[in-house]
């Protein structure tokens, strides 16, 4: 069972069993999501209906980090165990992380500008998610530059060890420092500071951006194993 | 003696040889032939570690040398194809830099002796720069005597010399055969070599 | 006694490898000449965008500064790793018996002595053109001598990281770049800070120095690695 973690083969019968099932699911969720998120939440006392844009950032700031951290455990078991695997996962995952970093980063500067009054503030956590963006492409770059396949893939892997870095330092970078972006709220599940019918929208958000992650992430998996196995033959 | 237990090269998606079985024996030179793009420079980097195989391994002194990478390592001359000589530096100071990093223990005379019997001597404090092929390619293989290793790995050592330097290059390793050391070397050149064995690339290719 | 010699031995061939280098290099000074020209060219582009206004060049001075260090540390990316590896020196010095590790630290040396050391012996020089007090010129001396060691690990990391790769020059550079701001940051931190709290921004640049050491050649000798064994 565990096998399908790091067996291509394991996992892409895996994949083709359930992705239908999973993008059903997916949508449903999204539905479910959007409407609650964005029909049925109350618009906030202060920032009014642009609070809404929360409902896509958050989700987004979360999955950009996800996929660094599955990235970084990957490249750990790729490089030290030699499991293919790793090298494919991490090719599968660097767009996808990319363009939730760049959505995060875009609805971020949307949201700032009628709360803060700009577009961009150079502030920690602005400032590492930033060069986290920066990290995914230079990941991108070094995995279509080499001509030999496998050393293109080992590079980045090391790559993105060397990048994971940045993962605390924009966890913590709004305690350490003190900015202008708010710290996190959700996580404190104890005593949670903000109100129930925010609270509600953006975990149903957050489980259904989730699972779209990973049904993107199931579809490229499945097309970066079958150029495999048609680039190595035997 | 080395084996070789059924070794498989795959460069990129191409397989370049399937199962090759050989014994590198002491006292006899080993000599690899095949056309262009056979696997000649890869089986010599296998040999010495340099390139990983698809599948099989190399057998030395009894155990695989995975298990023994660093005594093995000391044994080794790799000589490749391309001469890693520095061109700013002059031939003596490029030989003086092997000895040190080797921690050879050649005599000054047998130094000489060496550069005299290839006709470097002229040359001693010219930049490798201005050296022709010819000659870069002889200054490469003073790493032979230099360095005082066991076995010799030579990725097509002829190539480039007149037939005097070929001679006494073959000479040098007919010698060293004789003191019971090993040679495993690719040519298209034919060498009097008086014990030797061939391993023919061309028969194992796969397709 | 035998256990001596063979230490004689290691070091000898270690102390060889870095003298050829540093031979090599010398022979070509003009390298180290063109880097220090790329250094002035540069400085004086950024006050020729910025303006001859004393008081602003002034303030950023420090910051100009160590731009350009950043930068001309990817433009010395370092040849001496891509020659050995295009000649075939890797797989001479690894049947010396020598590990990639040992090697990656004496380039670390060598070429932080090549490409490092003389600009920090020119730059305290031209910080008259931003007539800077002589406590800034200190400080920006004890933070070149703490970031640079940082700077050339990080570049050859990168050329290590590049070595089969002939055609997409520009990724070396890179490479570099954004994991040398946290250098940067800390650097010119303590060089603006208070003179209570600059300490707190140098011990964290020298945490960053130690642990680039301790796993920089690490990350050098697997990518040698990587690439030699292909």
């Amino acid at each position: 069972m565990l096998q399908i973690l790091y067996n291509p083969g394991r996992f892409n019968d895996f994949a083709k069993k359930y992705t239908n099932i999973l993008r059903h699911i997916t949508i449903y969720l999204l539905v479910i999501g959007l409407l609650y998120a964005l029909v049925f939440s109350p618009n906030d006392y202060q920032q009014g209906f642009s609070v809404k844009i929360m409902y896509i950032h958050v989700p987004c700031a979360w999955l950009a980090m996800f996929t660094y951290v599955l990235m970084t455990i990957y490249s750990i078991l790729a490089l030290s165990f030699k499991i293919t695997f790793g090298y494919i996962f991490v090719k599968a995952a660097a767009p996808i992380g990319a363009i939730f970093t760049l959505i995060c980063l875009i609805s971020g500067s949307i949201w700032g500008k009628p709360m803060w009054g700009t577009w961009w503030v150079w502030d920690a956590r602005l400032t590492s998610v930033l060069i986290l963006f920066i990290f995914y492409i230079i990941i991108i770059i070094i995995q279509n530059t080499f001509d030999d396949l496998q050393i293109g893939e080992k590079i980045s892997s090391i790559f993105v060890l060397l990048g994971s870095i940045n993962l605390p330092v924009i966890k913590y970078s709004v305690d350490w420092w003190n900015t202008l972006h708010q710290p996190a709220s959700v996580s404190k599940l104890s005593s949670p500071s903000i109100e129930i019918t925010i609270l509600g929208p953006l975990i149903a958000m957050n489980v259904a951006m989730t699972f779209l992650f990973f049904l993107i992430l199931f579809i490229r998996l499945g097309a970066e194993i079958n150029i495999r196995k048609t680039l190595i033959k035997d | 003696m080395i084996l070789a237990n059924n070794i498989t090269c795959r460069r990129g998606s191409k397989i370049i040889f399937r199962n090759l079985d050989f014994k590198i024996e002491d006292g006899i030179a080993t000599i690899i032939s095949g056309k262009n793009g056979s696997g000649k420079t890869s089986l010599l980097r296998i040999v010495c570690n340099l390139l990983v195989p698809k599948s099989g391994e190399i057998i030395w002194k009894g155990k695989s040398i995975y298990k023994n990478l660093e005594e093995y390592y000391k044994n080794i001359t790799y000589i490749a194809d391309n001469n890693c000589s520095k061109d700013n530096l002059t031939v003596i100071e490029n030989m003086n830099f092997w000895k040190r990093l080797y921690g050879s223990k050649i005599t000054y005379e047998n130094f000489m002796k060496l550069i005299d019997s290839l006709n470097l001597r002229e040359y001693m404090n010219q930049k490798v720069l201005f050296l022709s092929y010819g000659q870069k390619r002889k200054l490469e293989l003073t790493r032979l005597i230099i360095e005082e290793r066991n076995i010799w790995i030579l990725d097509e050592p002829f190539l480039g010399l007149d037939q005097d330097s070929i001679n006494i290059i073959g000479e040098t390793i007919s010698d060293h055969l004789a003191r019971k050391g090993m040679a495993i070397f690719s040519s298209h050149i034919p060498v009097s070599i008086s014990k030797k064995q061939y391993i023919d690339l061309d028969l194992h290719e796969s397709n | 006694m035998s256990q001596i010699k063979k230490i004689n031995i290691f070091i000898l061939s270690i102390v060889s490898i870095a003298i050829r280098d540093l031979l090599i290099q010398y022979r070509k000074l003009v390298d180290i000449v063109s880097l220090l020209t790329f250094f002035i060219i540069v400085m004086l582009i950024f006050i020729f965008s910025i303006g001859p206004y004393d008081e602003k060049l002034k303030d950023i001075g420090v910051s100009i500064i160590w731009s350009i260090l950043i930068l001309s540390s990817t433009i010395s990316t370092n040849k001496s790793l891509r020659e050995d590896f295009d000649d075939g020196s890797f797989a001479v010095y690894q049947f010396a018996g020598l590990s990639y590790e040992f090697i990656a630290i004496i380039k670390i040396i060598t070429s932080w002595i090549l490409y490092q050391l003389p600009l920090i012996i020119f730059i305290p020089l031209t910080t008259i053109i931003f007539e800077m007090p002589i406590q800034k010129i200190y400080m920006l001396v004890v933070t070149m001598l703490i970031g640079s060691p940082i700077l050339t690990v990080f570049s050859l990391i990168a050329s290590a990281m590049m070595l089969t790769n002939k055609k997409n020059l520009t990724i070396g550079s890179l490479i570099i770049l954004p994991i040398s701001v946290p250098v940067i940051i800390f650097a010119v931190g303590a060089i603006n800070a208070d003179p209570e709290i600059y300490k707190a921004q140098l011990y964290i640049l020298t945490s960053i120095l130690l642990a680039s050491f301790a796993i920089g050649p690490w990350i050098i000798s697997s990518c040698i690695k990587i690439s030699v064994k292909s």
